[in-house]
């Protein structure tokens, strides 16, 4: 039997599902505590919208993406201190929000669904090592940033309220 | 004469555009025992947000006055259902989250810190509860963390919004006696929401009273707690 092991694109992929599980599972728990669990999934519709849009106006998706999806969270957080609406369905709208705003766009894209698939969905089979350097970076300082504001992140997420009384920003 | 520690001035409150409270005016003083009752939805919540600056006022003033003008030092006590039980926190760590704003930006609490925080859990009478997960405590004794909580911030004024709420008789009591000794031995100004009139009648010294029409009444007990006032405050909108 074939050693799958000795395959560089095998080491690449546990590699890279070492990364995400290692970065972001202790993040996870805040996300939970903050009860927005279903953010992952608003921000990648979120996202879509945005590839769709760059696609629609033949601009470069990443940097529309990256820009649209930072400011449509920073709007949704700001948006949580001052409606009584709880934060699930803030982040429920948000996510069908940005699901229709894909359809949509891409309906009006004239190169259509095929190039915004290509774009929004990755394969993992086909990480590269540069990729993984990236990774490993950006995970390294997610988790730099949890242990030095571990305290921080505890209040933002356990009780916000009590954070802010105590002088504490919980808020971008 | 007592200082003054909040000021409020032709004060509206609400959420949004929506005003729960129109135009009132009030001070609370150093050692004030004030107990705050209403109808479910009158705005007594938003008035305790209000008061810790998790809300803006929607007009007029509130001051807050500190010795050598420094912020007012607020410990708060939240409703304990808005915490999440399931969280593996023990009681202890519950309570070190009320050094948090002291300790500085990026710094870790400290042995000191750990020592004044199972202080705090000496005076409500939890020390001996402090390595248990605090999701395994009852409804009192969660309370009696979440004010330990609020004292390891070395506060000024302590707000509770509904300290009591879901209790028994005998947990309540205890709460209440919890806080009416320590109103008695550090002369704490003391404020708590409460929807139960007995409660206010037994242990604050002054009484608050939001009516259905959003007016505040505030003053002596005997001022406030009569059946004239009472019936107009409880009437259905």
């Amino acid at each position: 039997m074939m050693d799958v092991w000795a395959l560089p694109f095998f080491q690449h992929i546990v590699l890279a599902g070492l990364f995400v599980a290692i970065g972001l599972s202790p993040l996870s728990v805040y996300v939970v505590l903050r009860r927005i669990v279903f953010s992952g999934a608003a921000v990648a519709e979120v996202a879509s919208a945005a590839v769709a849009l760059a696609v629609l106006f033949q601009i470069a998706p990443f940097p529309l993406a990256l820009t649209l999806t930072v400011v449509t969270f920073l709007a949704l957080s700001r948006l949580a201190d001052t409606t009584r609406l709880p934060p699930e369905t803030l982040v429920g709208m948000l996510y069908a929000g940005g699901s229709a705003a894909s359809v949509l766009l891409i309906v009006k894209a004239p190169r259509g669904e095929a190039d915004i698939l290509n774009i929004l969905f990755g394969n993992i089979l086909t990480v590269e090592p540069s990729i993984l350097w990236a990774m490993a970076i950006i995970f390294a300082l997610v988790l730099i940033l949890q242990i030095v504001a571990a305290k921080e992140f505890l209040i933002s997420a356990y009780d916000p309220d009590m954070g802010r009384t105590l002088g504490i920003h919980v808020n971008l | 004469m007592a200082a003054e520690l909040l000021k409020a001035e032709n004060l509206t409150v609400g959420y949004g555009d929506r005003a729960v409270l129109h135009g009132v005016s009030f001070t609370i003083e150093r050692g004030d025992f004030l107990g705050v009752m209403g109808p479910n939805g009158s705005g007594k919540t938003t008035l305790l947000k209000t008061f810790l600056g998790l809300l803006k006022p929607l007009s007029g003033t509130i001051e807050s006055f500190s010795p050598g003008d420094k912020h007012l030092l607020f410990g708060y006590v939240p409703q304990r259902e808005s915490l999440d039980y399931h969280f593996p926190v023990t009681a202890l760590e519950v309570a070190l989250m009320g050094r948090f704003g002291r300790i500085g930006l990026f710094r870790r609490p400290g042995a000191q810190d750990a020592a004044f925080a199972l202080d705090c859990l000496r005076q409500t009478h939890m020390e001996s509860f402090a390595e248990r997960p605090y999701r395994a405590l009852s409804g009192g004794q969660k309370q009696r963390v979440l004010i330990s909580r609020a004292l390891a911030s070395e506060p000024e004024i302590l707000l509770l919004d509904e300290p009591t709420n879901g209790m028994d008789m005998v947990s309540e009591r205890a709460i209440m006696e919890l806080l009416s000794d320590l109103q008695k031995e550090k002369n704490a100004t003391i404020v708590f929401v409460t929807h139960l009139l007995s409660t206010i009648e037994r242990y604050a010294h002054r009484a608050a009273l939001i009516t259905s029409e959003g007016e505040l009444l505030i003053g002596q007990k005997s001022e406030i707690m009569t059946p004239e006032v009472m019936t107009k405050a409880y009437k259905p909108r």
